[in-house]
């Protein structure tokens, strides 16, 4: 499904604006990624996306279809969003959170069908912790509980995937994990728009990629182009070398971003390159 | 080493891993109790005629009593277990909404002043007028006022907040609390003031079917469509933002959950008067017994509810010859178990 | 012949001697008066003594000092007397009772807040020099004494029973009464600013004809509808609250003489006690009926009303008397039983007077031996309809006419003997409920009495109420308020509409 935005502005209070004028279209497969320091507003972006803040001006268009003109419900299930943070009180079992995904697709007055545990059974299977089935939620680790997310919303059965920091507190192992499955679903025709605080993650697994500043996006386009030494100083406003190495395993050559101070620092830091 | 609680701990999941056990104990429960309820109370009539007596009513046969007997199984005991059971029932169901929506389990059905503003109402009827009609009539009104009171202060803006609904709740409640403290104030205490008194503390002993039909309705009908919806609970127990994404229409949902309690809870009080504890706990007792999944929580908090008020209703009734207030004896077997409840480390919430 | 001059002589001489010593020694011309005190005032009354005989040339006061009280009653046994000195207000009350005074006063308080009174004896020979030596013990002279030896005079003095003329100008008046917990309470005399907070106590007050002596008045008097037109100048009478809920600056600022209230809550009494407000205890809601009397009588002597309240208590004993005359003969198996019915019809009255009265008019109340809440709270329990329903009673009274529709439109009490045979009954209400323990409670018991027994009583109930009503309230009632009051419509107006 091909996302379009066209002249987005959002406001939590009239004296301040967090969105300024978006726009982009993120096509069929897509993998696109939103880069930008702390506050620049990529969760207000993804839960504008997400229908969960209305605009105060602009447009969404599904597939040419203005957002604002389908109902919740149609909507959850064409667009699906992982937030940031998901606080659980009730120690609800893995397959029941999963399970919660299909909301959207169920009335208000019906409870999950056969046919429903099976869809959430898949989601657990797709992202490989079907054995957590019956574990309460709130004894997972981090990334299991992320993935546990990923499975909610798989079994929500969209066709644009909304991922806010879905690698942010998760170690190397985990953050491939989820990378790993976010590309595995753009190839089977997802549309997907995450934000991100890694820029070697835009580099790496996204097809394009948008730098926000202030609310604003500074740059869209292939991620080659746009993620520049340039522009990361103005979004991150420290120096950032983007260095090429060869890739060990391939022909391609893949860049890697490590802030000068890194570089110049009295030792440098073995690990350093992997948290930028 | 393996404390107390982790024998408990140990006890309940084995007790949950038998579903089908556990299935049949809540089914068997609330009915059993409502059975009990009807053998025991002051007058001494046997087993064998209270079920004659029960049959001969549904089955075409006669059986020959004393009128007053009859009057006491038929018009007595009957409406009071039946109200018991309701009024548990929508106490723990209104309870255990609450707490799914407001994302806390510290939350009971009084969390938005409903119980406040009914005891105001009742009250305020009893130092006017005293009529037993007008009484559950203003109960019932007032316990409604009071949550629209707190609904429509926390609107703001565009939405609803439930940070500002529960402090709009309290607000409300505190209000609600200090007229029913300026009626007590100016009752004449040697002839109203005793029966706000005892409404206040809460009591089942004057329920008769009139009062029934008027609150059959508001109790049966949201607790229905509650049953009914109740996997939604799960969804709206994760978050505003959350259930947004999943489709739900939150605001809407969340008027429905809470019209639903403040409807059930409002005319429970004005039957029972002032019962406390049960909405905060039993929910409790059904996440220890069935888990947390509100698609069995909530038949499971109904059944215990109704259960546990039937029970303590039939031991206020035996205990002495006065009635002892139901919302007294509720308290003093709930408060002791929330607080054994806080100190468990397991709790069944993180 | 030598002899007769020597005899005469000597009889002459012995005259002379006899007569020098009765001159010099026995003085006749010189009044001889006794005083007793304390010896621990030795010292100021040794001074007081000088002052006193250098003022009144030709009077002797002896000065006989005792150590304990024991003693005091010896001496006053033993001799004349004509001026007692006493430590303690116990003392002197003792005295008076036993007819040792008439008066005293409290003239002076030493360390630790004992207080020192004087009096004369009554029978006293010298009774105008008596009472020179207390004009001087007043005057400022004597005070002068008094300061000089450490004693703070009361000024102006605190003088109890009947003062003489002569000293009232140094002192005021009091009396002291001794409340029903046995508190002594000084009050003046006459009392002349009453506050009751309490609401039957106001009533009684008014029955003893102490309406104008009353300036604050419990909350719920005022809102009694007959009791407005009986008394309308209740309507101007301050409203100072009830026990629980006391407007204590409101009363400060009505300068009582007295308040009359009950001990539930004791803080209060406690709290009025600090404030030096003098405050007597009559626990109206929890008395027996044959207790009512007294406490009539007690309210009576503390407003100055005795005559009225002895009238009024009298009254009460005679009917409940008369009444008990033919019901203590019915024994317990044959006496109807009564429930008497409140609010929803399932709470009842548990007081002493509810339990009495039902008893004195010849039934026995179902619920006699339900206690209630203890420790002050409702003067009601609640039962359960299978509690009423075993009870069974044979006649209901109910607080209402509601009740009373309430129960007869119920189908769970139609089986109930009393409404099977149609014997509920509401109670009547005049001033209150002839329930609760006020006098008017023995009205109530006559005609619950004649409401058992029909035949068994042949007074004329109707003339009686209005007898009462005239004699106590001097109130004429018409025949419409007499049967308001009989079916028991008079209702409770609401505060504040």
């Amino acid at each position: 499904m091909r996302l379009e935005v066209r002249g987005l502005h959002f406001s939590y209070t009239p004296e301040r604006e967090v969105l300024k004028d978006i726009s982009f279209d993120v096509e069929r497969g897509d993998i696109f990624c939103v880069l930008g320091p702390n506050g620049c507003g990529k969760t207000t972006l993804l839960k504008c996306l997400g229908g969960i803040l209305k605009p105060n001006k602009g447009s969404i268009l599904l597939d040419g279809v203005e957002a604002s003109t389908i109902s919740r419900a149609e909507y959850a299930k064409l667009v699906g969003y992982v937030p940031q943070e998901h606080g659980l009180v009730f120690p609800y079992k893995t397959i029941d959170v999963v399970l919660m995904g299909r909301a959207p697709h169920l009335g208000i007055f019906s409870t999950p069908s056969e046919k429903d545990y099976r869809i959430a059974e898949e989601a657990l299977r797709e992202v490989g912790i079907y054995h957590l089935k019956d574990r309460p939620y709130v004894e997972l680790s981090g990334g299991e509980r992320q993935l546990v997310i990923i499975a909610r919303v798989l079994a929500q059965q969209p066709e644009i995937l909304l991922l806010d920091e879905p690698t942010s507190h998760l170690d190397i192992k985990n953050q491939m994990a989820i990378l790993r499955i976010v590309t595995k679903l753009a190839e089977q025709g997802m549309t997907i728009v995450m934000s991100t605080h890694f820029p070697r993650h835009a580099l790496l697994f996204s097809s394009k990629v948008g730098i926000m500043v202030g609310g604003r996006f500074i740059a869209i386009g292939n991620p080659e182009e746009v993620v520049t030494e340039e522009r990361l100083k103005k979004a991150y406003d420290i120096d950032i070398k983007i260095l090429t190495v060869k890739n060990p395993l391939g022909d391609r050559a893949i860049k890697v971003c490590i802030p000068v101070e890194a570089l110049s620092g009295r030792q440098l830091v073995g690990g350093a390159w992997s948290r930028v | 080493m393996v404390s107390r609680y982790q024998v408990l701990e140990d006890i309940l999941e084995e007790i949950r891993g038998r579903k089908s056990l556990v299935a049949t104990a809540l089914i068997l429960a609330p009915i059993l109790s409502f059975l009990l309820s009807l053998l025991v109370g002051r007058y001494q009539i046997s087993p064998q005629i209270v079920f004659s007596v029960l049959i001969s009513k549904i089955l075409p046969f006669h059986y020959d009593v004393p009128k007053q007997v009859e009057i006491v199984i038929i018009q007595v005991r009957l409406p009071r277990a039946i109200a018991a059971a309701l009024v548990g029932a929508a106490l723990a169901l209104s309870g255990t909404s609450f707490q799914g929506l407001f994302r806390n389990p510290l939350v009971s059905s009084q969390i938005l002043g409903v119980a406040s503003g009914a005891g105001f109402g009742a009250a305020l009827a009893l130092l006017l007028s005293g009529d037993p009609v007008i009484v559950q009539v203003s109960a019932f009104g007032f316990g409604i006022v009071a949550v629209a009171i707190s609904y429509a202060l926390s609107r703001t803006y565009r939405e609803t907040s439930l940070l500002t609904l529960v402090l709009a709740g309290i607000v409300v409640g505190a209000l609600f609390s200090a007229l029913i403290s300026l009626i007590k104030y100016v009752a004449d205490p040697y002839e109203k003031l005793p029966s706000i008194t005892f409404w206040l503390m809460g009591s089942l002993s004057a329920v008769s079917f009139r009062e029934l039909t008027w609150n059959f309705i508001p109790i049966v009908v949201p607790c229905i469509i509650l049953v009914l919806a109740r996997w939604r609970l799960n969804v709206l127990s994760l978050g505003e933002e959350e259930a947004k994404a999943l489709g739900i229409d939150v605001e809407r949902m969340r008027m429905l959950v809470i019209s639903c309690c403040t409807l059930m809870t409002a005319a429970a009080v004005s039957i029972a008067g002032m019962v406390g504890w049960v909405g905060l706990v039993i929910p409790h007792i059904g996440r220890m017994l069935v888990g947390p999944d509100h698609k069995v929580l909530v038949p499971a908090s109904i059944a215990i509810g109704a259960a546990y008020l039937l029970i303590v209703d039939s031991m206020v009734r035996i205990v002495s010859t006065f009635e002892m207030p139901l919302g007294v004896l509720t308290a003093i077997i709930g408060a002791p178990f929330f607080a054994y409840l806080l100190r468990k480390r397991t709790v069944s919430w993180r | 012949m030598n002899g007769r001059i020597v005899v005469v002589s000597l009889a002459v001489l012995m005259v002379l001697v006899l007569t020098a010593w009765v001159f010099v020694y026995l003085k006749p011309w010189v009044v001889r008066m006794v005083a007793l005190y304390p010896y621990t005032l030795s010292a100021t009354f040794e001074e007081l003594e000088r002052l006193f005989e250098g003022e009144n040339g030709g009077v002797d006061l002896e000065l006989k000092p005792y150590h304990v009280r024991e003693e005091l009653y010896t001496l006053l046994d033993e001799g004349e007397v004509d001026i007692v000195i006493a430590e303690d207000l116990s003392v002197m009350e003792m005295l008076s009772e036993n007819g040792y005074v008439n008066w005293y006063l409290e003239f002076a308080t030493g360390d630790g807040g004992t207080a020192y009174y004087i009096a004369a004896s009554r029978n006293s020979k010298h009774l105008e020099q008596a009472l020179a030596f207390t004009q001087l013990l007043l005057s400022e002279e004597g005070k002068d004494v008094l300061r000089e030896y450490g004693y703070e005079p009361v000024t102006p003095a605190m003088g109890f029973g009947d003062v003489p003329e002569e000293l009232r100008e140094y002192a005021l008046e009091f009396k002291s009464v001794i409340d029903w917990l046995g508190r002594r309470v000084i009050v003046p005399k006459p009392v002349k600013r009453v506050v009751s907070i309490v609401p039957m106590i106001t009533l009684s007050i008014l029955m003893m004809d102490g309406g104008d002596l009353l300036v604050g008045v419990d909350s719920v008097s005022p809102t009694s509808e007959l009791l407005t037109k009986v008394f309308p100048q209740i309507k101007n009478i301050p409203v100072a609250g009830a026990p629980w809920s006391v407007n204590i600056e409101l009363i400060l600022s009505l300068d009582p003489d007295v308040v009359l209230t009950t001990d539930r809550p004791m803080e209060v009494v406690k709290k009025f006690e600090e404030l030096e407000i003098p405050v007597v205890i009559v626990p109206m809601g929890r008395l027996h009926c044959d207790q009512l009397p007294e406490a009539i009588r007690l309210i009576g002597k503390v407003i100055d009303r005795e005559d009225k309240a002895e009238e009024l208590a009298s009254y009460c004993e005679e009917k409940m008397m008369a009444l008990m005359n033919v019901t203590s003969k019915i024994p317990r198996s044959e006496r109807a039983k009564v429930y008497i019915a409140i609010s929803d019809g399932l709470k009842t009255h548990i007081t002493y007077i509810s339990r009495d009265i039902v008893w004195i008019a010849g039934g026995v109340n179902v619920a006699e031996n339900l206690s209630g809440p203890a420790g002050g709270g409702p003067p009601m329990a609640a039962v359960s309809m299978e509690t009423v329903l075993t009870w069974n009673p044979d006649v209901i009274i109910t607080w209402d006419p509601k009740v009373k529709e309430l129960i007869l439109s119920d189908p769970r009490w139609a089986e109930v003997n009393a409404v099977k045979n149609n014997r509920v009954y509401v109670i009547p209400r005049g001033l209150r409920s002839w329930i609760t323990p006020e006098p008017e409670a023995f009205l109530g018991a006559m005609w619950l009495a004649e409401k058992l027994n029909p035949d068994a009583f042949s007074f004329n109930f109707e003339e009686e109420v209005k007898l009462f009503y005239h004699r106590f309230l001097g109130y004429e009632l018409s025949d419409e308020e007499l049967s308001r009051i009989l079916s028991g419509e008079y209702g409770v107006e609401i505060p504040g509409t």
